[in-house]
């Protein structure tokens, strides 16, 4: 309107055109409106023209809408001078103060802010002026309470008067969503190691199966051929009375005896070795062994025992146990070539653990621990990993066969027990055993010693031999007969019934354990008795079949280890017949 | 001056309109919704409505010789014209937009 031309009064417009009449009217109708509407208040702001361009005056409490917004709004909100005095806050704010808004204007915003965070607040207020400023910090409460907020400031540029006017976030509910995030992410990361933990229990658990199958598979063949080879050098040698051809037969008897002392390792760490439990007191069996230790150690190391008191008796092959105490004592002794001290622990132990025992972790329960502690060289910890592995050795070339602590494990894991391995190179060795302990009211057995049985006459004692192996079963036969017995072969289970039912009738039953053809050695005893209870049964096994149980550790019968010397062999045969004939006798 | 124009139904002419206003007071409000209606009701598919806020541009008020908010001006068809004030007075604005007749009309 401003703009528009004057109206039309100079000298060569007096007389208007009908249109421009009727504009002007229309701009004279606009403008009466406009300052009608002004008059009335019908407008919120004028338009002034000033220096710097149009400026909005606004009327009569046209900005309350933003009073609102800033009012009710669930942020806090002030306004500061640039020193920091609080010119106006809002109602939100006093609320997470906790204080009435008439003593929080006025007041330095530093005072509810905490102690830590005034610098970053003053830092904040000098920047702002620049920039808009943000920080996270912390409000202190009237009750005490530390709020964490998020404040930006920015100043407001209003001409003369300085002011920075500032938003105050709440975040103590982030907060807390952060702490449970962060929980949570705690608990999965916790989750995610322990399963590892537990794929890598289970995968070396599944590999000591793997190779303890393989192994048993090798032992179990092997000791058929030792046996062979044996029971052939061993008749060889009683034919033959060349002094040289018997030197040579007696090498390789020599070699027979350490691959059978291998294999029966291997059937140790495969938990297949023929275990002869029985109920003993730990401790005793160390004193035993004292002499042995200290020898088997030698000069330049201090043996000591620490044996805990009243500990409850074991179920444990004494011999096997005796064995993995000299293995593990020899172990230390190569980790102190310059000396130290081999310390000898036995506690009782609760284990709280798994309900279910496998390779990797024990069953929760009482044990009876042997801990060997040396003050050795150590173990790092990839060798730690590997030290239970067949085979795996440190030690030189023709030193160590690798088989002492497989021998262990698999000795443990067959006794109900486990055997754990602490140690740190430079730290030395800790190599802990648990024994499943028995009820204090468990007789404690004295280790059966095998007597010589007495020599007599076998007087055409008859005898089944019951082996599926053809070259063994012969050697059997050929032997037996050589000791004077009336020798009858079978190659199975069912092959032994068949010819007793038959209405063979014989003295004794030399039956292997582990054999393919439907039967094993015990389920034939099984059906032996059945029959004639009185019979004398002797087993003769390469490995305990995995299926052997508690059952077949019932019948109670002598089981010879192969490979087994001919002599031993007789001495069990005699042995079984004389307990027969024992019993069968009155009295 | 289109004379012709006034004549024509609103439905054959293009309306061009902007509506000044100062944020969002209830008046500001109002006339926003009012204008809407209009233009939904009688200019449905040939109006270009502009809604401009005068607190964040200021100086548009210039551009557009405003005096005073809220201002719906008619841009086209001519010609120009400025509404001030109440805008809920329906018929004035009615009446200012050229759109009477056709008020009476579907009425």
């Amino acid at each position: 309107m401003s703009n528009s031309p004057p109206l039309a009064d100079t000298p060569g417009a007096l007389h208007p055109l009908p249109g421009e009449i009727d504009e002007l009217k229309a701009r004279l109708a606009e403008a009466e409106e406009t300052l009608h509407a002004i008059r009335q208040g019908e407008v919120d702001a004028v338009l002034v023209k000033g220096e710097a361009g149009a400026q909005v005056y606004t009327l009569l409490n046209a900005d309350r809408p933003y009073r609102n917004i800033v009012e009710r709004m669930q942020e806090g909100a002030l306004t500061l001078t640039p020193d920091g005095t609080i010119l106006y806050a809002n109602q939100r704010l006093a609320s997470f103060l906790g204080l009435a808004l008439p003593s929080i204007v006025g007041q330095k915003f530093a005072q509810f802010v905490a102690a830590d965070d005034r610098t970053s607040l003053n830092a904040l207020l000098a920047e702002s002026s620049e920039t808009a400023g943000k920080a996270e910090l912390a409000l202190c409460a009237a009750d005490g309470a530390a709020v964490p907020v998020y404040l930006s400031l920015v100043d407001l540029a209003d001409e003369g008067q300085k002011i920075i006017s500032g938003i105050v976030t709440d975040l103590r509910w982030q907060k807390q969503r952060l702490r449970e995030l962060g929980d949570a992410n705690a608990k999965l990361i916790a989750t995610m190691v322990e399963r590892d933990a537990v794929e890598e229990k289970l995968r070396q658990a599944e590999k000591m199966e793997a190779v303890g199958q393989l192994t048993a598979g090798i032992a179990h063949d092997f000791n058929n051929l030792l046996l062979v080879i044996a029971g052939n050098l061993e008749l060889f040698h009683a034919r033959t009375s060349d002094k040289w051809l018997k030197r040579r037969v007696e090498a390789g008897q020599r070699a027979v005896e350490r691959g059978s002392r291998l294999t029966h390792q291997l059937l140790a760490f495969a938990r297949r070795q023929t275990l002869r439990p029985h109920s003993i007191s730990v401790n005793a069996l160390l004193r035993e062994l004292d002499p042995l230790l200290h020898s088997a150690l030698g000069g330049g190391i201090r043996l000591a025992f620490v044996l805990g008191e009243e500990l409850p008796p074991c179920l444990v092959d004494s011999a096997e146990l005796q064995a993995a105490i000299l293995n593990l004592a020899a172990n230390a002794k190569d980790a102190m070539p310059d000396g130290g001290s081999l310390t000898i622990t036995t506690e009782e132990v609760e284990v709280v653990g798994q309900p279910e025992s496998n390779a990797e972790s024990i069953r929760g329960g009482g044990y009876v621990s042997i801990v060997v502690t040396d003050s050795g060289c150590g173990m790092s910890p990839e060798i730690r990993a590997r030290a239970c592995d067949p085979f795996f050795t440190t030690k030189e070339m023709g030193k160590g066969t690798g088989l002492g602590l497989s021998r262990i494990y698999g000795f443990m894991c067959q006794s109900g027990g486990q055997v754990t391995i602490e140690s740190g190179v430079g730290v030395g060795t800790s190599v802990r055993l648990f024994f499943p302990r028995l009820e204090r009211s468990a007789l404690v057995s004295q280790p059966v010693t095998a007597s010589a049985a007495p020599r007599r006459s076998p007087l055409a004692r008859r005898v089944l031999v019951v082996e599926d192996d053809p070259d063994v079963r012969e050697l059997m036969v050929e032997l037996l007969e050589g000791f004077g017995y009336d020798v009858f072969a079978a190659e199975s289970g069912p092959g032994a019934l068949t010819l007793l039912d038959g209405g063979l009738a014989v003295d004794l039953v030399v039956s292997d354990v582990l054999m393919p053809d439907g039967l094993s050695g015990f389920q034939l005893a099984l059906e032996i008795r059945r029959r004639s209870p009185r019979l004398p049964i002797v087993l003769t096994s390469g490995m305990t079949d995995p299926a052997y149980t508690a059952a077949d550790a019932m019948l109670d019968l002598p089981i010879l280890r192969k490979p087994y010397r001919c002599e031993a062999l007789q001495q069990a045969i005699e042995a079984a017949l004389d307990a027969a004939s024992r019993d069968g006798s009155p009295g | 001056m289109n004379d012709t124009s006034l004549q024509l139904p609103a439905g054959a002419e293009h309306y061009v309109l902007r509506l000044y206003v100062t944020g969002s007071t209830q008046r500001s409000t109002r006339a926003i919704e009012t204008t809407r209606e209009i233009c939904d009701a009688y200019l449905k598919g040939h109006h270009d409505l502009e809604i401009i806020d005068l607190y964040l541009n200021p100086a548009a008020a210039a551009l557009g010789q405003i005096v005073a908010a809220p201002t719906l001006v008619k841009v086209l068809p001519e010609p120009l014209r400025r509404i001030i004030g109440d805008l809920s007075d329906r018929p004035r604005v009615l009446a200012g937009l050229g759109l009477a007749g056709q008020a009476a009309a579907t009425s």
